[in-house]
């Protein structure tokens, strides 16, 4: 049986992912060896969790001291399930790898995640639904019983927030050409808070559009004030912003309240609404027909699509998608072909003989490749 | 075509790593005396990855280069982003 070895925690989501997609198996060693507390933390082990449910026959050891880890994926089978996210990690972190396996499942999916819906460093549920839910409908085709819905929202550190995320899955992947992103028409956006003044999410909105609105007039940002057993554990307030495209690209932003007792001193609405606007401004810059979020689902898509060859046009790569490829390479012996792509130019007029560059932000990338032909074999024909 | 190559990011190389840019490595070793090399700066990459292997695991892109810019610097530069800058030549309906 083939098996695959690597070192350390770092990328530890999408080791097991592509372990579970490529139906090999894989070791990993030196886990934390020197902190404190060493090996899997809680969330890791939260994580085995839920790719146990969503999966039949995965088998996981791991030794005492928790630094090695041996997991042998099982079948993807998908159907309803109900988790319990261990709150030091947002459900964003569990949510994002879900969304690459929900597409190979036998059943369609149906999964029920508790825990926090925002938190530092990783995606909120709006930012998935904003920015990768786009993304995940052009390789399915349709965006028929794909669905993410916030029923209760919950801050960090405590939680209590709630979503149902919900995705067909298809026996074979559509190859996606998607060159030309197009230009930015208009920027939507979420605001939420719970347990604090409604009146915050006003104040985020107003901040925000005093950015925004010298780039373009079409900016609408929903509020979202929760109350009650909806509101979750803590209090915390967040916006979430994506600019689309002319072509159907979706670009986000985001940026959260510090969390209670995370030691840095509370938040202020009006820096927030800034710093997010900021923030998307330079995802803008880095843009591409994914956003940055989504880079690495895209590439994932691309690879296991049918054996046809699959062209998307991308932004500066994140290091999570560079080490990404790398591992996707590990698991499939694919190589994406990565090219820099054409500066757009300005139509020319009569007098001028250079032709313009557009400014546009940062140099695209083109990323090229033929896909595996990966078909779901446990997907019932009917 | 070395002037093109310093210029340009060999975006492949950057993902794929080692195997693609050998050649390079040999020349960026450098010869005291014409006996000994130094070392250091590979000894430095090496701790740095054995730090990163145990890192956090997460997809947020961190700081990028763009962060330097100020607002209106940043906004200069992608005004053609949006409906109302500049279209290609390709598009433009005139």
């Amino acid at each position: 049986m083939s098996s695959l070895q690597y070192e350390g925690c770092n990328n530890f989501r999408m080791r097991l992912v592509l372990a579970t997609l490529s139906g090999k198996s894989v070791k990993i060693n030196q886990m934390r060896p020197e902190e404190d507390d060493p090996g899997l933390k809680d969330f890791e082990i939260s994580f085995i969790r839920l790719l146990d449910k969503v999966t039949n026959g995965t088998k996981t050891v791991i030794n005492e001291t928790g630094t090695q880890i041996i997991y042998r994926p099982g079948l993807l089978l998908g159907g309803g399930i109900d988790h319990d996210c261990h709150v030091a990690r947002p459900i964003g972190y569990y949510l994002e790898m879900l969304m690459c396996l929900a597409p190979f499942t036998k059943e369609p999916l149906r999964a029920v995640l508790r825990g926090v819906t925002c938190d530092k460093d990783d995606p909120s549920v709006d930012l998935l639904k904003l920015s990768v839910f786009p993304v995940l409908k052009r390789f399915l085709g349709t965006d028929e019983g794909l669905e993410l819905k916030i029923s209760k929202r919950g801050a960090a550190p405590d939680g209590g927030g709630e979503v149902l995320f919900c995705c067909p899955c298809r026996q074979k992947l559509r190859p996606v050409k998607f060159l030309q992103p197009g230009k930015i028409k208009r920027i939507r956006g979420v605001a939420w808070s719970v347990r604090v003044s409604p009146a915050f999410v006003n104040r985020l909105v107003d901040s925000t559009r005093s950015v925004l609105n010298k780039f373009l007039t079409d900016v609408y940002i929903y509020t979202d004030h929760m109350k009650g057993n909806q509101s979750g554990k803590s209090p915390g307030f967040g916006l979430t912003l994506v600019a689309e495209t002319t072509e159907g690209a979706f670009l986000a932003a985001e940026e959260v309240s510090n969390a209670r007792k995370s030691g840095e001193g509370p938040s202020i609405p009006e820096d927030i609404g800034k710093k997010a606007a900021v923030s998307l401004l330079q995802e803008i810059h880095r843009g591409g027909c994914v956003g940055s979020m989504a880079q690495s689902l895209a590439a994932l898509m691309m690879v296991l699509g049918q054996q046809d060859v699959s062209k998307v046009q991308m932004g500066e790569l994140t290091p999570y998608t560079i080490q990404f490829l790398r591992h996707i390479r590990d698991f499939f012996q694919v190589t994406f072909s990565i090219k820099k792509d054409q500066k757009p130019v300005a139509p020319s007029t009569d007098d001028e003989e250079e032709p313009q560059e557009l400014r546009v932000g940062a140099d695209k990338l083109i990323l090229t490749c033929v896909g595996v032909g990966y078909s779901n074999v446990s997907k019932a024909v009917r | 075509a070395a002037v093109k190559h310093t210029k340009r990011k060999n975006y492949f190389s950057l993902v794929y790593g080692d195997e693609a840019n050998n050649s390079e490595d040999e020349h960026t070793d450098e010869d005291i005396g014409g006996l000994f090399k130094v070392l250091k700066k590979k000894a430095a990459g090496i701790a740095e990855e054995k730090k990163a292997i145990n890192k956090k695991d997460c997809s947020a892109s961190g700081p990028t280069v763009e962060s330097s810019l100020d607002l209106e610097e940043l906004g200069e530069e992608i005004q053609d982003a949006f409906v109302t800058g500049t279209w290609d030549a390709s598009e433009d309906a005139k």
